[in-house]
């Protein structure tokens, strides 16, 4: 088991104030209860493209320098971030079947959250079809980069397709004016997903990293070199030399 | 300029080798076909249904399975094929290059098969005629340029044939918008070029982050 | 461009000086495992290198390596090749495979071949009838037979006149009568100028043509006496 570190701390604090947060919280006028939902969905959804953005900057970094740690850095973002992606979609579907009446709308940005996060499983898929290490790096990072000047597009797009075809009621996931407390929970809640986002991303970079060290062990000079393992055969009758 | 003369060269070949083993022509036609019966009918073969979802199902049939074609055993696709083009002194631009020539001639022919199919299954009018041409042109291009990316980045053969849709699918989304949304937007009386421009600017995008990040897709820098 | 005369006839002294390939690596991986340490390998003009060691020590991994085809940024590689002698160029990889697309004519892959260099030495046809292949170079590289394959990866290399020749195990799968083909395009290439590496399993094939023996074995590239 890896140490339990200060951030650890911080984010379970932060995580156990917000929640209180969440309960303490005025109940919306409209929705009731189920509004609080918001907190959760919300910091997920930011999460999901924050993600995403320092999925690029390792992708960047990892081109220009080859240093491992930013391929460590863009694996770790992509794998919490489909987590927080596929939170944020589950939270918003449930949260909207008993507002609107629908397990789905066609809100601009819940389209292009569910098609970022087929991009990231498809980011994934990728790096588990790849098996030599350095192509692995080299063609995830790719398509890091590819993906992040795309997905901006696809996002414009949509919203462009949603203003020509203004549904019959607008259905948005957040107040377009918030009670300022309700603002001031939600903040405390997106400070804490943070949190737990930064915990479980250095942990798996920790682990990305330890992974990395098993293989530079073979590196050393007295390592074995993969000939070794190939031994003269064995003839009937002769013993090996 | 020999860029030029390899690029013809290798679409040249990989041509001759799609007409000799017909993966696109021959396999994934007649299963893009089957796929718009089906579609049509799902939907009841209700013609006033079909009219409304002719050109969405003729692309989204096109896009699904004209990323197939990424998949295919091309001539670049095979390692010891495209390690001679490297030690040859082919550009890994060049080789990318010839991806999206050859892969934009193939989806082209695609296109011509299914044009006539979704025309008479789904009663399609081509209203809208030139606008419609030309999105769908720049939108092609987009396509084969996402298809020939994913073909590149997928070379474990054994999951090429899922994971490379996965990665043209989700991109390829404001190029279906721009295409299906040409005729309601004359209809609307409104201009189309926003879409056009949408699809042109995807090409464009692609086109200048591939050819810059090559090295990374073509070559082992 | 084509001159129509063969690759062994031209000699012009003091114009092959120039090439030289270096490869210079602290380790050569394949799939992120160790290979090979501490490589330094440099061969100069008119020079034919031979390659031996037990099998998965490294040698077709050396070869890569001079080829160009390792990335790695740790793994330096020179080539310079003497340009003004218009007959030969660049670097020609015949490997296990040999890069023949089986749906395409033995004819077709060489011409393809030929077409993304410079140009060839030696027409395709003649390549081929050099390796007794003319017979066949119409017919589709996956219905021929492995041998037939190899051979055709060795008219590939007549017909580049290349400066640099890597060949990886070129007697496997040669029957009795082509056994010879390989040295004589070793021979060949190194009167033209250019250099070679060979990793072979049958050193007394190479009588007569290689210069240096490498050995490779245990993780280290050695020279070696014959």
């Amino acid at each position: 088991m890896t140490r339990f570190r200060s951030t650890d701390a911080l984010a379970l604090v932060l995580l156990a104030v917000g929640f209180a947060a969440i309960v303490a919280a005025p109940t919306d006028a409209l929705q009731g209860l189920l509004q609080r939902l918001m907190y959760a969905h919300v910091p997920a959804a930011w999460l999901a493209y924050l993600a995403f953005a320092v999925t690029l900057v390792a992708s960047i970094g990892w081109l220009r320098t080859r240093r491992a740690r930013w391929d460590h850095l863009a694996v770790g973002a992509v794998e919490v971030g489909v987590f927080f992606t596929g939170l944020a979609l589950v939270l918003g579907s449930v949260w909207g079947k008993p507002v609107w009446g629908v397990w789905w709308t066609w809100d601009a940005r819940l389209v292009t959250t569910a098609l970022l996060f087929l991009v990231y499983l498809g980011y994934l898929a990728l790096r588990r079809a790849t098996e030599d290490p350095r192509a692995r790096a080299n063609r995830a990072a790719v398509l890091g980069i590819i993906a992040f000047v795309q997905v901006p597009i696809v996002h414009f797009s949509v919203v462009w397709w949603r203003t020509l075809h203004q549904p019959a009621t607008v259905l948005r996931p957040g107040h377009p004016t918030m009670d300022h407390t309700m603002l001031a929970v939600l903040v405390v809640n997106v400070a804490a997903y943070t949190a737990v986002f930064i915990t479980l991303l250095r942990r798996r970079i920790a682990l990305a990293r330890r992974e990395e060290e098993l293989e530079r062990g073979r590196w050393s000079p007295t390592a074995p070199v993969a000939g070794d393992a190939v031994e003269a055969p064995l003839v009937e009758g002769e013993h090996r030399v | 300029m020999s860029a030029t003369r390899h690029v013809v060269a290798l679409t040249r070949a990989e041509l001759v080798l799609e007409l000799r083993t017909g993966d696109v022509l021959r396999t994934v036609a007649p299963y893009a076909v089957a796929a718009l019966v089906l579609l049509a009918l799902s939907v009841d073969a209700n013609t006033v249904v079909l009219r409304q979802i002719g050109l969405g199902a003729g692309w989204t049939v096109l896009l699904l399975f004209g990323s197939q074609a990424a998949s295919r055993r091309g001539l670049l696709d095979r390692a010891a094929v495209h390690e001679l083009c490297r030690v040859s002194g082919v550009a890994p631009r060049t080789l990318l290059a010839a991806r999206v020539v050859t892969t934009t001639g193939l989806l082209a022919a695609l296109l011509a098969v299914l044009v006539p199919v979704v025309v008479a299954l789904f009663d399609l009018s081509l209203a809208g005629g030139l606008w419609l041409l030309a999105t769908t042109l720049a939108a092609l291009i987009g396509l084969a340029t996402l298809t020939s990316i994913a073909g590149a980045l997928v070379t474990t053969t054994a999951v090429r044939g899922v994971v490379a849709p996965l990665l043209v699918v989700p991109l390829s989304v404001p190029l279906l918008l721009a295409v299906v949304q040409v005729p309601p937007t004359l209809r609307y009386g409104g201009s189309p070029l926003p879409w056009l421009l949408v699809a042109v600017l995807v090409d464009v995008t692609l086109l200048t982050i591939a050819a810059g990040l090559a090295p990374w897709l073509e070559g082992n820098p | 461009m084509s001159t129509g005369t063969s690759a062994a006839a031209t000699v012009v002294s003091g114009v092959a000086a120039g090439h030289r390939v270096q490869v210079v690596a602290p380790r050569l991986l394949v799939s992120g495992q160790v290979v090979l340490r501490e490589v330094d390998v440099e061969v100069h003009a008119g020079e034919a290198v031979g390659v031996v060691g037990p099998n998965g020590a490294g040698k077709s991994t050396l070869l890569r390596a001079l080829a160009g085809l390792d990335g790695e940024p740790s793994v330096r590689w020179d080539l310079d090749l003497d340009s003004a002698d218009g007959a030969i160029g660049g670097v020609v990889l015949v490997g296990h495979d040999p890069g023949l697309h089986p749906h395409l004519s033995l004819a077709e892959n060489l011409r393809l071949a030929a077409a993304l260099r410079a140009g060839s030495v030696l027409p395709v046809a003649t390549a081929l009838e050099r390796v007794g292949l003319a017979g066949a170079a119409g017919r589709l590289a996956g219905r021929c037979s492995e041998g037939m394959l190899r051979r055709a990866g060795l008219a590939r290399a007549w017909a580049s006149g290349p400066a640099l020749l890597l060949l990886d195990e070129p007697t496997a799968g040669l029957d009795a009568a082509s056994r010879g083909l390989p040295a004589a395009l070793v021979r060949s290439t190194t009167a033209a100028g250019g250099m070679v590496v060979v990793a072979t399993h049958e050193p007394v094939a190479f009588d007569g043509v290689i210069d240096r023996w490498l050995h490779v074995s245990g993780g280290r590239v050695t020279s070696r006496q014959p």
